[in-house]
């Protein structure tokens, strides 16, 4: 379907820039009928921008994981859940990711790794956002609109609110094993955002 | 004027179900749909486990299954589904529940349907399905 690609210059188009994800799609259009996965929250624009432009877009609404307690003395560590996408090996060539990072215990953040390794193709891409520095008190996953290939809106949602571990720069590079990590651009608003490719 | 019928929430179907007139779903079915060049509406009691074929496809309920869609389809912020979706026209809203894939490039397969059964059940006429936004 031919589309006109809107972009930051456009009058109409008001958000907040993000330069790595509209490389990352440049990228991945150059391939016919590229495969995205989009973890959520759900943004029904996000998704239908994305099949417009001739993308396959799976939604897989993903709750990252609680903190697993730690084993009180004498007794055995207690084995956390799986983390697992309900999606076969080596499918996608993009990952939205959005701001799950965040939520997820530092512990867990080689897991989450992996299974992205797992799902994407070889040279397949990551993006996620992740705020500079952990909330004081919970917070809520936010929904990104994507307006344009350059050009997202960061929107509240009624999620239930929940810790923000908001990891360091040096935690989240170190837990992408597998990954070259191709930028972390610092916005605005404190939110970093990391594109990285299967290597 | 054209008819409408509506499948009530007492009603429960089970197997194949083909029609030349657009159809309001509130009840449970489970198998196949399939309305050539006419719309379903999962209304917000409806429950489908079942592939779809419509001209047009608006889910205020839940469905399991996939759609696909000569026009549209819309899955509404109350609405829930799981399965694939393929249309040239998609409108998921924000609230929406979703899992699945949306492929918006691919024209419609054509989906073949049994002739065995016909739409069963009440027969109340309902209003029209209802139209949605257009695509963002």
């Amino acid at each position: 379907m031919a589309m006109r690609r809107r972009t930051a210059g456009d009058p109409a188009v008001a958000g907040q820039p993000c330069g790595s994800l509209a490389r990352i799609l440049a990228r991945i259009f150059k391939e016919s009928r590229p495969e995205v996965l989009d973890l959520g929250p759900l943004c029904g624009q996000t998704v239908t921008y994305l099949a417009q432009r001739g993308a396959v877009v799976t939604v897989e609404p993903f709750d990252p994981p609680p903190a697993v307690p730690a084993a009180k003395p004498g007794e055995p560590a207690v084995e956390p859940p799986p983390l697992r996408f309900d999606q076969p090996d080596a499918k996608f060539d993009l990952v939205l990711a959005w701001e799950h990072l965040d939520f997820m215990p530092p512990d867990r953040l080689p897991d989450f790794a992996e299974e992205v390794l797992r799902v994407l193709r070889d040279g397949g891409w990551l993006f996620l956002f992740s705020l500079m520095a952990p909330t004081q008190g919970p917070d809520r996953m936010r929904r990104y609109r994507l307006l344009a290939d350059d050009m997202i809106v960061r929107e509240a949602t009624e999620l239930a609110p929940r810790r923000r571990w908001a990891s360091s720069t040096r935690e989240i590079e170190r837990a992408l094993k597998g990954f070259s990590i191709q930028g972390v651009q610092l916005q605005r608003n404190q939110m970093r955002e990391f594109s990285a490719h299967k290597v | 004027m054209e008819k409408l019928v509506n499948i009530g929430q007492s009603i429960q179907i089970k197997g194949e179900l083909t029609g030349n007139e657009d159809l309001t779903i509130e009840g449970k079915v489970d198998g196949k749909i399939f309305l050539k060049d006419h719309n379903l509406t999962v209304g917000s009691n409806g429950k489908i486990t079942a592939d779809v074929h419509a001209k047009n496809v608006t889910v205020v309920g839940e469905v399991v299954g996939n759609i696909t869609a000569d026009d549209k389809v819309e899955i509404a912020e109350t609405g829930s589904m799981k399965g694939d979706v393929v249309a040239p026209r998609v409108v998921l809203a924000d609230g929406a529940r979703f899992k699945g894939s949306i492929d918006m490039e691919t024209k419609p397969r054509a989906v073949s349907a049994g002739l065995g059964s016909a739409v069963g059940g009440d027969a109340a006429r309902s209003a029209a399905p209802a139209k949605g936004p257009g695509t963002p």
